[in-house]
């Protein structure tokens, strides 16, 4: 459970920038919260993430993890856990190496920082379950850091720094893992290893993960909730300024829940990410010819006969399986522009119902929120369909979900 | 080609300026330490007061030294009951005096390194379970050594090269606290000693350059080490 209400203020330059921050996630039984952080340049995302680990100080307000209270203003004294004592691994978007230490030596900190540091105990009994050893081992595998570890990180490119820096927050055994933009400049491929050690440890290990990005398709079908945050500097000049004379922007949480709910919802799709998607549960059927086209449904196609069928793409080398769960249901991503509107007697449609239309700000094209087989999903459309379906008077179409896809792009 | 007496000359001289830098080296980095990390009491005024022999004559150093520190003095009477310590007309009053004007010059340099670093890495190592001060001392100190060496480099020459605190304090006894550059000035006094005198010179000159070659040999070193 990650619970926090908390604001700050923080005076830049001209602008007072304003942060409340307002969540209340609660995980499911069989794993940990995985939650996306989705924010604009400027929103407070990296703000919200120093609050959390301890290194920033709130002005007011609770942070509760796990039944932990690692902050409170509420109470006399004050509980304001110090950064070390919080458990808390954080990859920061700048990876803040230690220069001076090689890479070797920068992942071990944590396991000798700690040893050190005996007087600080944790309340779980469970905190050195894990062979440390195995740990280095299996890190450095995932990460493929085996040749890197005798150089200083002044050697290193971006995406190597940024594999180090996430190696050595999951080796400082944390319980919540807050990662900022960790993988921005890691190529495709280390991408997916990195990102697949992470859903690890995030349902083996139960870490608590918050993974924040600009956009959400990053993490999107790994995550089982998410947050958005947006920043508002409201029009009328009068409520921008207060008393002082001074600019104020204000950020705040626009949405938080589970992932479906919060990409699904027409007012956050487009905070989430350039482009509309939705991150549905989908039925896995059989592998078709080409290794990564899977057959997939919306529904489970043995309940149901008017079953939402399409193409799931996974990338190269993953097989639905892995980032499937036993009731073969993975989290799949559909773009609104791959959601098209069929001919009734097309075999691949099905019927939907639409519930909510909305106009784009940028241009003239519509998102439309459609509830199809039971799940909700998000639709682009243009004007003239937009009219259209305006003349539909039971609000059913039939649509055609050109494909999904799953995993890590 | 150095006589019995110039030998003793640097060995004195070499002698107060290692001791002065290994015993006041230390006391800039407590208070450069102290000075970055805390809000006290007098924290500015003191300070400014370490900074002083940077500024003021270092005749007006060696007059304090003495009012503070001299048999007579201040703690100087106080330290010479109660623990037998005497420090005017010794070599300890040597070391005591060009430590005092090498100070300021080693908390400068340190402080300079110290506010390029970036504190952002302290708080990666909080967040990787090391305390406030384990992180400091582990990440940010350690990595300000071109600035210790240079820190050490700046103390060591200016202890070296001190004079006017140390004759007005400690005085010019050979052997004790005839340092270089007061066996200089003693030869400027006598007729005929001219040659004498730029024979000492000369060997100053080379044990700076000598110093200054080793920091940047240190330095150097260290630049490959890290590949910056």
């Amino acid at each position: 459970m990650l619970e926090f209400d908390i604001t700050r203020s923080l005076p830049k330059h001209s602008t007072r920038h304003l942060l409340h921050f307002r969540s209340s996630l609660r995980a499911s039984e069989d794993r940990a919260l995985f939650i996306a952080l989705c924010a604009s340049n400027g929103g407070g995302k990296s703000s919200l993430l120093n609050m959390l680990s301890g290194i920033d100080r709130p002005d007011s307000g609770v942070i509760t993890f796990a039944a932990t209270k690692l902050f409170d203003t509420t109470t006399n004294p004050n509980i304001n856990l110090a950064p070390e004592a919080r458990r808390v691994g954080y990859v920061f978007q700048e990876q803040r190496l230690f220069p001076h230490i090689k890479v070797e030596g920068n992942l071990r900190y944590a396991a000798r920082a700690r040893k050190r540091n005996g007087k600080i105990s944790f309340n779980d009994g469970n905190s050195c379950k894990y062979d440390s050893k195995q740990d280095f081992a299996e890190v450095v595998e995932s990460l493929a850091l085996a040749g890197l570890l005798n150089r200083y990180p002044a050697r290193l490119s971006g995406g190597e720094k940024q594999r180090v820096a996430l190696a050595r927050a999951l080796l400082s055994s944390p319980r919540l893992l807050l990662l900022d933009e960790p993988l921005s400049s890691v190529d495709r491929q280390r991408k997916q290893r990195a990102l697949r050690l992470l859903e690890a440890w995030n349902k083996q290990r139960s870490i608590t993960i918050i993974y924040a990005n600009h956009d959400l398709e990053e993490c999107a079908t790994l995550a089982s909730h998410a947050i958005t945050i947006v920043r508002e500097e409201s029009h009328s000049a009068e409520e921008n300024i207060d008393a002082k004379g001074e600019n104020i922007a204000r950020s705040r949480v626009s949405a938080y829940g589970s992932i479906e709910e919060i990409t699904t919802r027409l007012e956050t799709s487009s905070e989430i990410g350039a482009r509309a998607l939705s991150i549905v549960p989908a039925y896995l059927g059989h592998a078709s010819k080409i290794d990564s086209l899977w057959e997939a449904s919306l529904n489970d196609p043995a309940a149901s006969s008017d079953r939402a069928s399409f193409e799931l793409s996974t990338p190269d080398g993953m097989t639905p399986p892995l980032i499937c769960n036993k009731k073969r249901t993975a989290y799949v991503r559909i773009r609104a522009d791959d959601v098209l509107l069929a001919e009734s007697d097309d075999k691949r449609a099905c019927t939907a119902r639409v519930l909510e239309i909305r106009k784009n700000d940028n241009d003239s094209s519509h998102t439309g929120q459609l509830l199809c087989g039971g799940q909700r999903l998000l639709i682009s459309l243009t004007e003239q369909q937009t009219r259209y379906l305006d003349t539909q008077k039971d609000g059913l179409v039939s649509v055609r979900i050109r494909k999904a896809e799953s995993g890590i792009r | 080609m150095l006589g019995a007496y110039e030998w003793e000359v640097l060995r004195l001289s070499l002698f107060v300026a290692t001791l002065a830098c290994a015993i006041f080296m230390p006391l800039a980095c407590l208070w450069v330490w102290l000075y970055d990390r805390y809000r006290f009491f007098a924290r500015e005024a003191l300070d400014i007061l370490f900074h002083l022999p940077l500024v003021v004559p270092p005749v007006v150093v060696g007059y304090s030294l003495l009012y503070l520190m001299g048999r007579e003095g201040l703690i100087g009477a106080w330290l010479f009951n109660c623990c037998a310590i005497s420090f005017a007309f010794t070599w300890k009053a040597a070391v005591l005096s060009s430590g005092t004007m090498a100070l300021p010059l080693m908390i400068r340099a340190l402080r300079t390194s110290l506010e390029t670093m970036d504190r952002g890495l302290e708080a990666a190592a909080r967040t990787l379970g090391a305390s406030r001060r384990r992180a400091f001392f582990e990440i940010t100190f350690a990595q300000i050594v071109p600035g210790f060496s240079s820190a050490l480099l700046l103390g060591f020459v200016r202890s070296f090269g001190e004079f006017g605190a140390t004759i007005t304090f400690a005085g010019s006894i050979p052997a004790k606290t005839r340092t270089l550059p007061l066996a200089i000035y003693n030869y400027t006094l006598i007729p005929g000693a001219e040659s004498d005198a730029a024979r000492l010179s000369i060997i100053a000159c080379l044990v700076a350059s000598a110093a200054i070659f080793a920091s940047a040999l240190l330095h150097r070193s260290r630049r490959r080490r890290l590949q910056i």
